[in-house]
């Protein structure tokens, strides 16, 4: 028996890229394993070899100071709050030190939006750790620029360009939640909107530099505008070709304002699936770890990731919403290996540096 | 079928499940070497829709502390064969009750659970997985009890159990040692598609965590404990998972001694 669902992964299957209306029905109404299968066979096509990536990196927290007060975070404090913190520069070139250590690639430097850091700020921080250190700086993500933009009175355009210049190599996808003004309204009424999101990626992209999406899902949006998010980050791609790859997570409630149950696992692999369905022009899919644990995350590699996304070694939002996974590299290898891949360490550009082994 | 999977390698082990043929011991280890674990889930699911349809029963664990089956348990009882037909609750550290099975061996275990089965007691089995054991090991097992069960018909349920390194607290441990994600489904499935004469599979979600133990409803199990999970949240998993949420009765069911 052809249900309708399976009808509409099998014309993805054929190439044929697929509706709004095709990815409502799909996380509407398919049944888990025709999603995973469907993802999967998608996987098979865009990823032949049997490798399943990930980058050693480190997201370093420069404040946890922010003006913005999103109703999903747990990680933020008022200005002012005794709390708040800002790392010193003693700090921030330990922790990259020790990254570099452990065979790290990659620095993903993300803060809240200190009112006090100007862009001159970033500029010099950027430029000493590129006098001191070999290492790809993934940072700042579009809410990051806006604001570095608002309070110089530049374009983003100008602020991406000076901070390029300044040793910034690529864009993180964080702040996206759900492209949607609708749900950014309700959870983060005072974060950029939508198309702010998108227009720091393509500009990002024009100036040759890659980004990632995110997605933040299982809050207060609908199937409708979970899927969306995808399809103006497909859209955008066609344009641009400047996404590496598309990150979902889930929503994790504890200590936030909007609280809630939160989004449950076989939630995270459906919209995961559904997500490898619709995007069929992203090459990479992350499987999260961070938010999942490391079962799930391995059990998504069937359901459309061919990524294991970053080993993470520090990642002090998701601790704060009550999330305590951590999973060291060898994890993250057996993992992979365990459901038949080879393990690769990649860079932030998707290329292959290293195939490990685990250790026995 | 589903158009979706007549590719997969295990597709002719598809086809016997479909028309209700009993799988062997070659095909068993197939099984459990394929890393194809959404063609597992398949089948299983297949299995666990004709034997419970969309019900997934569960069970409010904490109570069984006020029936006659906690003294058995008690910690200053010599572990005796008796316990082993009671089982996991909540009550029994992890750690007591994997060493209380582990002084018999496999082969005794079945021994007692038959003599339980002719004095008219209904059981439920469960198998240590993990690397103390060869796949082979395991499936070879799991036949057994499917032998037995064909004799008796007295198991009610079913549980494979991860075998963690002796010593091991659940709480602390921070992945290395556990089982993998591929490691549970695959078991949990297996133990579906073979074990075609046992109604119930259970998930043992304090090993699987909640987001797996809702994933294992898709894999064979249809049937949970809450054990540190509110009556609630375990609904709220079963429906999300699609599934609906039918509580068992613990009082009749701890009546036959040997229902965890
Ligand atoms: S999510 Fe980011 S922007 Fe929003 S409050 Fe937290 S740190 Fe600030």
């Amino acid at each position: 028996m052809r249900t309708e669902t399976q009808a509409i992964i099998e014309k993805r299957l054929a190439g044929e890229r697929l509706s709004v209306a095709d990815g409502i029905r799909l996380l509407q109404n398919a049944d888990l394993l025709s999603l995973g299968q469907g993802a999967d066979l998608v996987r098979k096509q865009m990823h032949p070899e049997n490798i399943v990536s990930f980058v050693i990196d480190r997201n370093i927290n420069y404040t946890n100071v922010c003006s913005c007060q999103c109703k999903f975070c747990a990680f933020y404090c008022k200005p002012g709050d005794p709390e708040g913190y800002i790392l010193s520069r003693d700090v921030l070139h330990a922790k990259i030190e020790e990254t570099i250590q452990v065979g790290g690639t990659q620095l993903l430097i993300q803060g809240g939006l200190h009112p006090d850091l100007d862009l001159e700020y970033f500029e010099k921080l950027l430029r000493d750790i590129k006098a001191h250190f070999s290492i790809h700086i993934h940072s700042f993500s579009p809410p990051e620029i806006w604001d570095l933009a608002n309070k110089s009175q530049l374009g983003i355009e100008e602020v991406i360009r000076r901070l390029r210049d300044a040793g910034l190599d690529s864009i993180p996808g964080g702040g996206a939640e759900i492209l949607d003004d609708r749900v950014r309204h309700q959870i983060s009424p005072n974060k950029i909107g939508w198309q702010q999101w998108m227009d720091v990626m393509t500009t990002a992209h024009k100036l040759g530099m890659k980004t990632t999406a995110t997605m933040m899902f299982g809050h207060v949006e609908t199937f409708e505008e979970r899927i969306l998010h995808m399809v103006r980050v497909r859209e955008a791609q066609d344009q641009t070709g400047g996404f590496t790859a598309f990150i979902p997570w889930s929503f994790a409630p504890s200590n936030t304002e909007l609280g809630g149950e939160g989004s449950t696992g076989v939630e995270y692999l459906r919209t995961l699936a559904v997500a490898r369905l619709m995007l069929d022009n992203v090459p990479n899919l992350q499987a999260s770890w961070v938010t999942q644990g490391a079962k799930m995350a391995q059990v998504a590699l069937r359901f459309g990731a061919n990524d294991f996304g970053s080993t993470m070694l520090e990642e002090n939002v998701v601790r704060a919403a009550g999330v305590k996974t951590r999973v060291p590299l060898q994890e993250i290898i057996r993992c992979i290996e365990d459901a038949g891949y080879q393990a690769v360490q990649r860079n932030t550009h998707y290329e292959r540096l290293k195939a490990f082994r685990k250790e026995v | 079928m589903s158009s979706l999977f007549v590719q997969s390698e295990l597709i002719d082990l598809i086809e016997k499940v479909e028309s209700g043929e009993r799988l062997d011991l070659f095909a068993g280890i197939r099984l459990m070497n394929s890393q194809d674990i959404l063609a597992l889930g398949y089948m299983a699911n297949l299995v666990r829709e004709q034997k419970n349809g969309n019900r997934t029963y569960f069970r409010i664990t904490r109570q069984i502390k006020d029936t006659n089956v906690t003294p058995i348990f008690s910690d200053q009882a010599d572990p005796s064969e008796l316990q082993l037909m009671g089982g996991l609750n909540s009550e029994i550290p992890f750690e007591s009750y994997v060493e209380m099975l582990h002084q018999v061996s496999e082969a005794r275990y079945l021994e007692i659970q038959e003599a339980a089965h002719r004095l008219g007691m209904h059981t439920n089995a469960i198998m240590f997985y993990g690397h103390a054991k060869s796949i082979e090991e395991h499936i070879d097992y799991l036949l057994k009890l499917r032998e037995l069960q064909d004799r008796t018909g007295g198991f009610q349920s079913f549980m494979p159990l991860y075998h963690y390194p002796k010593g091991t607290k659940l709480e602390e441990m921070m992945g290395v040692e556990d089982s993998t994600g591929f490691e549970d489904l695959k078991m949990l499935a297996v133990s579906r598609i073979l074990l075609d004469n046992v109604d119930h599979i259970q998930a043992f979600g304090s090993v699987l965590g909640p987001k797996l133990t809702q994933v294992s409803m898709t894999f064979g199990v249809d049937f949970l404990d809450s054990h540190t999970m509110t009556k609630r949240a375990l609904i709220h998993l079963i429906e999300k998972a699609g599934r609906e949420p039918v509580e068992q009765d613990t009082f009749v069911l701890s009546e036959s001694i040997s229902f965890w």
